[in-house]
Parts: structure tokens; sequence; C-alpha cells
């Protein structure tokens, strides 16, 4: 007999049931004509940080032709992955996401974003895009994001101090030991002018450019794959020895004392007085915001591990079609827009760089003769791939800027280690389960 | 003797004013600035290179900053408004009609308070997406009017209870109903009250962030707080202190004029808050 009770309870059951099941319908890509003649709007959200860029991007495609419709949101940086996981939740989904490329694992592997790799196999520049940035949107062979731009950290060398401090930055690159060397060389031109400078109280900027001098030695903070990651820092020579040369670098006053409470706030602003010689960063903080006088002094060589080797992060955003997306043929037509040469091209007025190797043509390098770097080498770009990127190197509280204060500025440098291997390991099993 | 009360007087008031305005005028200085300066340590040649380029960025820029401000002043006016309104009507209620679940209801409505929305966010806006108020002015403007009204019934209950019950009663005899009691023989006595809830309600749609971001994913609906954000924080943490501070610039003139317009109100009703409660 259907009791009111009953009744209730049944109908709570399926509401739960329903609510639950957060995981969209996915579009149809290969259904025909996918990506072509679509109509209507297009929904999309970008990072604040990109949004100069990709206001401009869309405006040039509206104007390109008067089918579709692009609508821009910019959502913060920090709220990204929050507000998007509500959205998702609320199942009410842009068409488009222009993510943060070091986030979109995070949502596929919860099957919230759309399999695009036929349509990107249909790409005659396939095999130009950034690998880094694929690997970032690939899971188990399938491919869930398209790289949009890149933003790598890489070593910026003031030439007008390295010439009169006569230090070579090819040489300067080739090991920790000639690092240090030309650092010393550096700090002596004078009490104003410092060898390097590093933004210690930012996390995320930190990891940004010191993680890259440890994969140049072909090893990582994080081992193993999805599923059985652990840490990989107690033992790891290459990290103890990135540790010990900041350790150096800060004991010997070479960095400004300022970088103890450096937030990256002002990130760049001494390297862009002219008061640093070596300054791991990217090409925004360095060139936005400085003159073409500033930028005729500045060369860039990719970050380097103890006994040479380089690597760069493959920072910036990856393009995917979120699942229960509406309009997934019009978000791919755009997606194909904004990876045409033109729009790639352009990339670097914005702040960032390419994505697609063969945009490095002469006439790029002349325009461009600071963003070219990474696209010449762009095998060597690599980030990590975990669903714990956040928690262990984006919060104030992770293992990660832990372990760098401690060994750097207290030079408990064991201590700091063993200490993170067991965070890493914590977290990274807390983030599989 | 009472020369040197005046000389403490003088001292006083004129550290006082420091106190408060030295902040202000030092970041309406700052805001025609070059962020470059801003940064940068103090030097004489540049510190005092003024540009309106802040400015120009973010209203020309693509943050879009005066749709912002639109779009906020349209939300806060619209929360101060009805939460005056309906704080007044609750108040009333609550303070002159005797009812059986009048003090558990009050009690309730106080009790919400404590409650700090921020730990409800996903279904509040699981809620609002299902009423089809995501994305939409309208539906942020119930929300702070929602979230600002305990506080609000809670002023306006103390105003009502504070007026004697002669007042009433005369009134009654002459034929007076509710509604216009409200409406003339009270309002002179309760407007302190309600210029204070109206000015809470405003202050506090006109600076809320989080439920704003949540709430809104339209790029030309954000309010001024998302925008501003948005449009000064980088990837890394980077801000653009040029951005940011010409952008607060913005942001608190409205506050000053309302608060300077009310102020004499605003003292007032808050007394009555807090002491005849």
């Amino acid at each position: 007999m259907l009791t009111r009770r009953r009744f209730l309870g049944t109908a709570a059951a399926l509401a739960g049931i329903s609510g639950c099941s957060s995981v969209l319908p996915e579009p149809d890509v290969a259904a025909p004509g996918f990506g072509t003649g679509a109509t209507g709007t297009v929904k999309v959200w970008c990072r604040a940080a990109t949004q100069t860029g990709l206001t401009s991007l869309v405006e040039k495609f509206n104007a390109s032709q008067d089918r579709l419709r692009v609508e821009l949101t910019p959502v913060l940086d920090a709220q990204y992955v929050t507000k998007l996981a509500t959205a998702i939740r609320g199942r009410g989904v842009p068409d488009l996401v222009d993510i943060d490329d070091i986030n979109s694992m995070l949502f596929i592997y919860r099957d919230a974003f759309t399999d695009l790799t036929e349509a990107l196999q249909a790409l005659d520049f396939r095999a130009k895009l950034s690998p880094g940035h694929l690997r970032l949107a690939t899971r188990s062979g399938r491919a869930y994001g398209v790289p949009y731009l890149a933003d790598n950290s890489m070593f910026w060398f003031n030439t007008e101090l390295c010439d009169r401090a006569d230090v070579d930055p090819d040489q300067a690159v080739t090991s920790y030991d000639e690092l240090l060397a030309a650092a010393r060389r550096l700090r002596k031109l004078g009490d104003d002018i410092y060898a390097w400078s590093f933004p210690a109280n930012s996390p995320g900027a930190l990891g940004f450019v010191v993680q890259p001098m440890v994969w140049a030695a072909d090893t990582d903070l994080i081992r193993g794959e999805v599923g059985q990651q652990e840490g990989n820092i107690v033992g790891n020579d290459v990290v103890q020895r990135m540790l010990e040369l900041h350790r150096q670098l800060w004991v010997d006053g070479l960095v400004p004392r300022a970088n103890f409470s450096d937030d990256a706030s002002r990130w760049g602003s001494d390297f862009r007085a002219g008061a640093v010689g070596i300054f791991p960063s990217n090409y925004s903080v360095v060139v936005s915001g400085s003159d073409e006088a500033f930028h005729a002094k500045v060369t860039p060589r990719l970050l380097s591990g103890p006994d040479g080797g380089s690597a760069f992060f493959d920072g910036g955003d990856n393009m995917c079609i979120p699942r229960g997306a509406e309009n997934a043929s019009g978000a791919w037509e755009f997606v194909r827009f904004a990876l045409d040469l033109p729009q790639q091209s352009d990339l670097p007025a914005g702040g960032y760089t390419p994505v697609r190797s063969d945009v490095a043509t002469p006439e790029f390098a002349k325009k461009f003769p600071l963003a070219t770097l990474p696209l010449e080498r762009i095998e060597e770009g690599y980030a990590p791939t975990t669903l714990s990127y956040n928690l262990l190197y984006n919060q104030p509280d992770g293992p990660w800027l832990q372990m760098f204060r401690r060994a750097v500025f207290d030079g408990e440098l064991e201590a700091a280690m063993s200490e993170a291997q067991e965070s890493y390991d914590r977290i990274l099993a807390q983030g599989q389960a | 003797m009472p020369r040197l009360k005046n000389v403490f007087y003088v001292v006083g008031g004129l550290g006082a004013l420091l106190v408060f305005a030295v902040p202000l005028l030092w970041a309406l200085f700052r805001s025609v600035q070059p962020n470059d300066v801003i940064v940068a340590a103090p030097d004489r040649a540049t510190f005092f290179q003024l540009t309106w380029d802040n400015f120009r960025t973010l209203i020309e820029g693509p943050g879009n900053l005066l749709r912002a401000v639109g779009n906020s002043l349209v939300v806060a006016l619209s929360t101060a408004v009805l939460t005056a309104l309906l704080a007044t009507l609750a108040g009333y209620g609550f303070a002159k009609f005797r009812f059986r679940s009048g003090p558990v209801l009050f009690a309730l409505v106080v009790v919400s308070m404590m409650i700090p929305f921020q730990a409800i966010l996903t279904p509040l806006y699981l809620q609002l997406n299902v009423m089809r108020l995501t994305d939409s002015l309208f539906g942020l403007v119930l929300f702070y009017t929602t979230v600002n009204l305990p506080f609000g019934v809670f002023v306006m209950r103390n105003s009502f209870s504070s007026v004697p019950a002669e007042l009433e009663d005369s009134a009654h005899v002459d034929g007076c109903g509710t509604l216009r009691m409200i409406a003339s023989v009270l309002r002179p006595l309760i407007t302190p009250g309600a210029a204070t809830v109206a000015l809470y309600a405003f202050l506090a749609a006109w600076t809320e962030f989080l439920g704003a971001l949540t709430f809104l994913t339209k790029d030309e609906l954000y309010t001024l707080p998302v925008a501003l954000v948005n449009v000064q924080a980088g990837a890394y943490g980077e801000v653009n202190f040029g951005s940011l501070v010409a952008g607060s610039v913005i942001a608190m003139i409205p506050c000053v004029v309302l608060y300077v317009g009310l102020q004499r109100f605003y003292v007032t009703g808050l007394a009555s808050g807090a002491v005849k409660g």
C-alpha cells in the first residue's frame, strides 16, 4: 500500500539518484557536419588572467562571420575550478572552457569533458601542437582538450648586466655550479644589483619557475601514473641539489631580502627596473609593462638542471568542451579559428606564446624575438599530470612551499624533504581515492 | 583650563582627521600613478608623473568597469529598497502584533544571522538554478535581500518597539488603519532605523563578492567587485595595483556619498537597535 511515508521516501530516493548523476550527455562530435556551419551563440569561459587576449580573439571571430556569436565570460583564476564544478553540478555548463591546462585533468578524470580525439586528428597541424599541453588533456590515449595558448617559464638574463659581470648566459645554464658562479659575479656589480630573484612566498609562481630545474634532469617530485602516484622527494638527489642552490643564493645574499615575503603581487618589478641579472619567469611578466629598450636588453634561456639538460613549464590554457554543451559544434568552430595561424601568431601581443611549433617563422621571430625559444624547443615542455596539483603546489599551506621555505630560509634541508615526502604521499593518496 | 581643553580638542580632532583622511587621499593620489611607479621604490623623477591611464584602462579595457558599476548600482539600490520595505513591515508585525508563534519566529529570524551564507553556497546555487534565477540581477537582488533581512528585521522591530503605544492608540481613536499608521504617524520616528537598514543593505550588496561570482556567469551582468578582481588579478598572483587602486576609488564614491548623506540617521538608527532592544 502506498502510504504517505513510503511515497515521500521513494520520491526522495529518486531525487537523490537523479541529483547524483553529474555526468552530462556527451555531444556527438562524430556527427556529420560537426564544427562547420553552426549557428547561434557559443558561451565561452576564460581565465581572468587571459581575458585581454581572449577578448580580442572573440571580437575578431564575431566579426569574421555572422552565423555564430561568441559570448565570453572571464572567471577569476582562483575560483575557476569551483565555479566550473558548481556549473556542472547545476547542469548549466558553457559550450567551451578555456581552462588552465594544469586543471583540465581534474575534469577529464571526472568525465566532465567531451572526447575530442577524432576531431583533433582531423586537424592538419595536429603534429605541431604542444605535446606538453596535450599530455595534460589526454587520458588513456584519448584527448579531451586542445591547447590554445602557452605560458612558459624560462630564465631571463639581463644582457647588459651580464656583459658588465662577464657572464655568458649559454655557459651559465650548463650546470647549477655555473649558475651559482655567474650569480656571484653579477652580485659584485653593486650593492643594489642582485644576481637573481625568486618569489619565495607565492606557491604557484615558485612552482612554475623552480620545478623545471628538477625536470631538466628527467626526474620529478611526483612519480607513478595517476591512480598510483606518490612523492619522489626523499632520496631524490636532483631535488636536494635544487634546494641547496637556492639556499646558497639566499645565504650569500645574492637575491634581494624581499624575496622572503615576495608573493608575486609585484613579480618582476625588480627585474624590469634593471636591478636583477638572472630572473626565472615568463614572457608576460618580463615583456608586458616594460619598453622596447628593455626588451632589447634581455635574452631567454630554458631552465636548466644540476648538470645541464633543460626544461620549461608548459603552462597556459587548454580549450575543452564540457559534456552537456548545447552548441558543441559552434564551440569547435571557434577552437579551429583560435588555432589558426594568424590568431596564434598574434598571441605574444597579449603576453602569451603560441602552441603551434609551425608559427615560428622568420617573420614571427622578427616581430616577437623573445617568444620563439619555447616554440623551437616545444618538445622539452612539461607539466606533471596529477589530480592533486593545486593541493601540492598552489596552496600557501601546501607541502611544496613549506619544503622550499624550510630548506632555503631555515636551512633544514633533510627535515624539509622528509616532511614534504610524507605530505606528498598523503595528498596524492587522498586525491586518487 | 578651558584653553588647554580646546588645544586637546583641536589636536585630537586633527589627529583623528588624519587617521581617516590620509588613506583616502593616498588612494586618490596613487590612482593617478602608473602601475610601475606604484610598485617601484619612490623615485623623485617619476613619483609625480600623474596620468589618467588607470581609469582609462578600467573604463575602455575589456573589463568594462562602467557597465559593472551600473549593474552594482541597480543591484545595491534594489536590495536597499526591498530590504528596507520588507524589514519595516516585518518589524512592525513583530513589535506590535501579539501572536503565539511570534517570539519563536523572531528568534528564528535572528538565529539565521548566525549562518554565514558561504557555508550553504552550493545548495543556494542549486536552488537558484532550479528557479532560473542564476545569471540574473533580479536573482542576485533576492539573494542579497534574504541575507540582509534578519538584521533589518531586528533593527526595525526595535525601532517600532521604542515608539510609545499611546501614540498609536490615539491614532487608532482617530480612525487610522495599520498601513496609514506606519506611513504617516510612525514614519518620522522610524526613519533612522529604516535608513540604517537601507544603508547597511546597500553597502553589503555593493561590496559583496562571493555570491555574485558564483551566481553570475555572464560577463555583462558582473557586478563591480567581480569585475574589479578580474581586471587586476594575474595568473600567478600578480596584482595590477594601478587598476586596483583606481577601481577602489571608483567603488568608494557611492559609499562616501550615501554615508555622508545618511550619516545622522545611521548613527541614531544603530543606537536605537543596540540600546533599546
